[in-house]
């Protein structure tokens, strides 16, 4: 049984919407953490500084991560398999989770979207290789 | 992990907490158990641990490459030459795909029972698993205990198998449910908080 065609457009669009919000989203999060780095350090305390840092920093990561796997996957989507599908769907739900808490809200949207996607996704390859 | 068995293995069956999963000769069991078996199926969805694959086909390294859950045609592709034609035709490495899909849920408070290696296996990840009669990880000799065994009751159960689907959802709210699902874990978590604090 093939993989539903409306599964994989959806997954695409996704995607797609993950990288553009992405690439954005996380450019001005980087920028705005990066100034709060600098008050907190400045204005207040050292510490507080390279706590936030190291916050933003894996939120960062873990953004920039699933905008990198959206990207290399988009052209290819049969190459995603249903582990990677699962463990990918898990990561961009807390980068959704973790950007709707900052306000960063369009990349909040695409990151809640590919994971639904990758889910359906993952769901469907089972369902067509039983 | 599986450990194999040997010595007073009844006084140890007996003792041990469930859940459990036991592999050898029936006349060893001592105590309450499920006496468990699954219906007939074959697949080529699910998550055979690297064991079930190398007892299938001899090819237990190449699995350990993936990671639950993967398709027959992943196993395949990362097989060499020799052995993909054994894997394409071999009926046990479906068997396993199929069996690798139980549902562990009903199964928490129980000492089980099974007469097929492959749903050993299966629920290995799940539980401590203790096998006479098939090499495990770990060999451990067991001591008798100072009371007599009680008498075997045996209890029969259909395994659950469920479909690929739900095998996905499950395998996706696994981590995340877990300690939500276990408010002892949580408590326990805030307890050694609260010390910190």
């Amino acid at each position: 049984m093939a993989v539903k065609k409306s599964v994989v457009e959806f997954l695409k669009f996704a995607m797609a919407l993950e990288v553009a919000f992405g690439v954005v989203g996380l450019f001005w999060a980087l920028a705005l953490s990066a100034a709060i780095v600098y008050l907190l350090t400045y204005v207040f305390e050292p510490i507080a500084g390279a706590v936030f840092a190291a916050i933003s920093a894996a939120y960062i990561v873990i953004g920039y991560s699933t905008v990198f796997f959206a990207y290399r996957a988009i052209k290819r989507p049969e190459l995603v398999r249903p582990s990677t599908a699962i463990l990918w769907s898990k990561v961009a739900l807390i980068a959704a989770v973790v950007s709707a808490l900052s306000a960063n809200l369009l990349y909040a949207v695409s990151s809640a979207l590919l994971a639904l996607a990758l889910y359906l996704y993952a769901k469907e390859l089972a369902k067509s290789s039983a | 992990m599986i450990v194999e068995v040997e010595g007073c293995v009844s006084s140890l069956l007996s003792a041990a907490r469930a859940p459990l999963a036991f592999y050898g000769p029936s006349n060893l069991l001592a105590g309450r158990f499920l006496y468990l078996h699954a219906g007939d199926g074959l697949s080529e969805f699910g998550a055979p641990t690297p064991r079930a694959v190398e007892y299938c086909i001899g090819a237990g390294r190449y699995a350990e490459k993936l990671d639950p859950p993967y398709t027959l045609k992943e196993l395949l592709d990362v097989l060499p030459e020799e052995l993909r034609e054994k894997a394409e035709n071999s009926v046990c490495l479906r068997r396993a795909f199929y069996l690798s899909r139980v549902d562990p849920r009903p199964l928490r408070r129980a000492k089980i029972y099974v007469d097929d290696p492959l749903l050993l296996f299966a629920l290995e990840p799940y539980m401590p698993a203790y096998a006479v009669g098939i090499p495990g990880d770990r060999r451990k000799r067991a001591r008798c205990g100072a009371d007599p065994p009680p008498p075997p009751q045996l209890a029969d159960a259909e395994a659950r198998i469920v479909t690929p689907e739900e095998f996905v959802d499950f395998l996706y709210t696994r981590d995340i449910l877990k300690p939500l699902l276990n408010p002892l874990l949580l408590l326990r978590l805030l307890w050694r908080l609260r010390r910190v604090l």
